[in-house]
């Protein structure tokens, strides 16, 4: 149940950063790091009961990729 | 170290139960996507399909690095049999996914409901055809009791038939291509939706030259137009969850709550109408699915106390 949500909270940050690669929305990746973050947090409880961490990893990527434009964009542009 | 039998009880209830949860999401989104599909005004139904493609490559891409599907994916780029069958899927699914967005930008969400009421049906038919299956008494009966409701289409209900027909058809074959191949949905999805690319893309670039493309004018609507990736990949694994932890006739029950929800879609938010022809082709249709089910769970070995 906790993955399913963790999957979700993912493609809602992808879904966001995949418009904040247009130049001068890099800002938004401040705001879509976190709530990626939070997806992964959330993925991550489940491993503390059952076996799969497929949307903690999924939530990972995506908060790493948000990263990866922020530093691109200096964390503004 | 054997755990108490209990835990295991509690875990398989548990596991039984997040499937369901996940069944129901899956079919759930999979009967609203018409509602999200008519918030795109404008955007005509290839231009959907296109970015329907483009952005599920986007983020099946990160499904795949996450689920660690990287060596299936591979893998199955090596096999040219395996690369054949999915590019054959992934035209079907190409055509049923027009024929589908067509019917909803065209008013006709309920002839696309029909379709995937017909489709279990036409599996049978298709798996006799072609798997050589043997039908038993009850699905013969049922398939020609549906074929008489598709007949009362063909009097009259041209469009309706064919939006229908197409769509069972096309959903009906490249479930039987996927059922050939044996590849995982996500991997699987993944691989149609790169063979389709380049073809989506030289649509989308054809149109941006000609002025034609939506994508990009309102923000909304572009970030909707993105989303349409989300909401082919979300149902997926939602799906995929749900047939690893749900026996098959759960599954197959729950396959008809998709179109039911397109259909009350249909009638009760967009307004569409049904003549007494479509209503008796519907009940006919509806009371073979019946049939079919009771037969289905009829022939099912009883499980263990």
């Amino acid at each position: 149940m906790l993955s399913l949500v963790s999957l979700l909270i993912g493609c809602v940050a992808l879904l966001l950063a995949i418009p904040a690669l247009i130049p001068f929305l890099g800002w938004a990746n401040w705001l879509i790091v976190p709530l990626a973050l939070l997806g992964a947090l959330v993925g991550a409880l489940v491993g503390q009961f059952a076996q799969g961490t497929g949307a903690r990893n999924f939530c990972f990527f995506v908060a790493a990729f948000a990263m990866l434009r922020l530093w691109l964009g200096g964390g503004l542009i | 170290m054997n755990r108490p039998i209990r835990t295991l009880d509690a875990e398989s209830a548990a596991r039984h139960r997040a499937g369901l949860l996940a069944g129901l999401g899956a079919y759930g989104l999979w009967g609203l996507l018409p509602i999200y599909f008519k918030l795109l005004p404008g955007v005509s139904a290839l231009e959907l399909v296109a970015h329907r493609i483009v952005w599920s490559v986007v983020f099946l891409a990160f499904v795949v690095a996450g689920y660690r599907l990287w060596p299936a994916l591979i893998a199955v780029c090596r096999q040219p049999r395996l690369l054949g069958a999915l590019t054959l899927s992934s035209v079907l699914i190409a055509i049923n996914w027009a024929v589908y967005m067509w019917a909803i930008e065209t008013d006709h969400i309920v002839a696309g409901s029909l379709g995937y009421f017909l489709n279990p049906l036409v599996n049978v038919l298709l798996g006799t055809l072609v798997l050589k299956e043997t039908l038993k008494r009850g699905q013969l009966i049922a398939v020609l009791i549906a074929g008489a409701g598709v007949a009362i289409l063909a009097v009259g209900e041209w469009q309706m038939l064919w939006i229908s027909l197409s769509l069972a058809v096309s959903f009906a074959f490249y479930g039987l291509v996927r059922k050939l191949t044996p590849v995982s949905a996500a991997v699987g999805l993944s691989v149609e939706t790169i063979i389709l690319a380049p073809v989506a893309l030289a649509y989308l670039y054809w149109l941006s030259t000609q002025g034609a493309l939506m994508f990009g004018r309102a923000p909304l609507l572009s970030l909707g137009l993105i989303g349409t990736g989300a909401i082919t990949a979300i149902p997926l694994m939602l799906f995929a969850r749900a047939a690893r932890s749900l026996p098959l006739v759960t599954l197959g029950l729950m396959q008809y709550i998709a179109p039911s929800i397109q259909f009350f879609v249909g009638i009760l938010l967009y307004g569409e109408t049904l003549s007494s022809g479509r209503w008796a082709s519907f009940a006919l249709i509806w009371a073979a699915l019946a049939l079919f089910v009771w037969d289905s769970l009829r022939g099912r070995p009883r499980a263990a106390a």
